[in-house]
């Protein structure tokens, strides 16, 4: 069954983009759901699993370059 | 790694990847895990990440081994180091992705950590064949 949370790959650069840029205002949040293996969008107060690991925060630890 | 510190590992990896990681040369200086991941648009690649004698207190490499070779948005070989792209080497045979910073990384983070960090990263990669900005333009350095 196709997850509908689950995250297009412009969500998600667009969702990087605005992190990078400072502009995020984390209502929405990218985690991955080890259920699925994928990415998804869980909006403000959405149910995710237990095991869901926030995306937003390893991704704003910022990279090596 | 220390047995131990393996059991911990594979615990994680077990639990967030099953079935999609085995490790290699284990207890040997050219240890290594090799994982399979795919992207929200649903391409396959495959990691190696590279651990050092000392994991976890040193910062583990990780390279793209397939496919190969990666293309810029221009159709473009990526050919090595690139600040834009946020690529370290490539050797023919393999990418060196970055990731973590060096500050960031200490023995409380796990190869599971890594592996979302390489998948953030094959997502910004994406994009900048979807779009043709550079990979910077997505990963907060």
């Amino acid at each position: 069954m196709e997850n509908e949370n689950k995250a297009t790959n412009q969500e998600i650069t667009n969702s990087l983009e605005q992190m990078n840029k400072g502009l995020s205002n984390n209502s929405n949040q990218l985690v991955f759901d080890p259920t699925t293996g994928e990415f998804v969008v869980a909006k403000p107060n959405q149910q995710v699993s237990p095991d869901a690991t926030t995306i937003n925060s390893i991704a704003q630890d910022g990279f090596a370059k | 790694m220390t047995p131990q510190r393996l059991q911990h590992e594979t615990a994680i990896l077990e639990k967030y990847f099953p079935k999609k990681y085995k490790f290699e040369n284990l207890y040997l200086p050219n240890e290594l895990l090799d994982v399979g991941v795919k992207t929200q648009s649903g391409k396959v690649y495959r990691l190696n990440i590279r651990l050092k004698p000392d994991y976890p207190n040193s910062l583990p490499e990780v390279y793209v081994v397939y496919p190969l070779p990666l293309r810029r948005h221009d159709g473009s070989a990526i050919d090595g180091a690139s600040h834009e792209l946020h690529t370290l080497s490539n050797d023919g045979d393999k990418i060196q992705i970055c990731h973590f910073k060096p500050n960031n990384w200490n023995p409380i983070q796990s190869l599971y950590k890594i592996v979302l960090k390489a998948r953030i990263w094959l997502e910004a990669y994406e994009g900048h064949l979807r779009t043709g900005k550079p990979v910077d333009d997505y990963l907060n350095s």
